[in-house]
């Protein structure tokens, strides 16, 4: 839990995770946590879409996280070939 | 002593189809002890992906070099969409040393790779890649050093 009024190191934090902690605490500051559950449970969206397929409290896939937007900069098929590759890697080596 | 562009074997590495075979692995940063090693993949299986000599900057992100034209033996895809931080321990017993990249090519491969994840490193990871000659001229591009001592300091540096 952070303390109040400490300084956070954001040597830690990439450019892009600085920008999504900025967007998402810009958007859910105000909003109630039941609120969050259902955003996050939205018909559609990778949740209901693997209850729909697998079933209740099953994997989620993390190419579901690809939108039409994000695929025209990560087409499915390559995202899923580097998943593939990390948890080869990871298998191996069990590098950090 | 290791050096950034060192290439290690695995032997017996088990990909993921459950066959066993050999990987060749790219050192990018200059490890001091107690560092850690930043390794990538690299393959020799082109797929979709283009032979373009250098940095592939697209979502295929990779730095490509021909059979011969530096260590490797065929053509070579260092893949930098990904990295791995290993310990020590981990390069000395599952990993063989068996070559090093020139200095210019594993500069262009560290170039490559800081550009290609630019948004997706965080300070503590680019400064074990990046040696302290070069953030000091990064500081002076990115121009958050007065005109006069850019000068100076530039003059130093060249």
């Amino acid at each position: 839990m952070p303390k109040k009024g400490k300084k956070p190191d954001l040597d830690f934090f990439s450019p892009r995770e600085l920008k999504l902690l900025e967007e998402i605490s810009y958007i859910f500051k105000d909003v109630q946590a039941d609120d969050i559950t259902d955003i996050s449970h939205h018909p559609n969206e990778p949740w209901s879409r693997t209850k729909e397929t697998k079933g209740m409290l099953q994997l989620i896939d993390y190419n579901l996280a690809i939108d039409t937007k994000a695929a025209k900069n990560l087409p499915p098929h390559i995202a899923k070939q580097r998943h593939i590759e990390r948890r080869e890697m990871l298998a191996n080596f069990g590098v950090k | 002593m290791l050096i950034r562009g060192a290439v290690f074997l695995a032997e017996n590495f088990v990909f993921s189809d459950n066959t066993t075979g050999r990987k060749l692995l790219v050192l990018l940063n200059n490890p001091t002890p107690n560092d850690p090693y930043f390794l990538v993949k690299t393959t020799s299986q082109q797929h979709t992906k283009p032979k373009t000599q250098g940095c592939i900057e697209n979502y295929y992100q990779a730095y490509f070099i021909y059979a011969n034209g530096d260590f490797f033996e065929k053509d070579t895809w260092i893949q930098l969409d990904d990295y791995f931080p290993a310990d020590p321990s981990y390069i000395r017993t599952k990993l063989k040393h068996i070559g090093q990249l020139t200095p210019q090519t594993t500069d262009s491969i560290v170039k490559c790779f800081l550009k290609i994840n630019e948004q997706d490193l965080s300070p503590r990871i680019r400064n074990y890649l990046t040696p302290p000659i070069e953030q000091g001229i990064q500081r002076l591009r990115r121009q958050d050093i007065p005109a006069c001592q850019r000068l100076a300091l530039a003059g130093r540096l060249e």
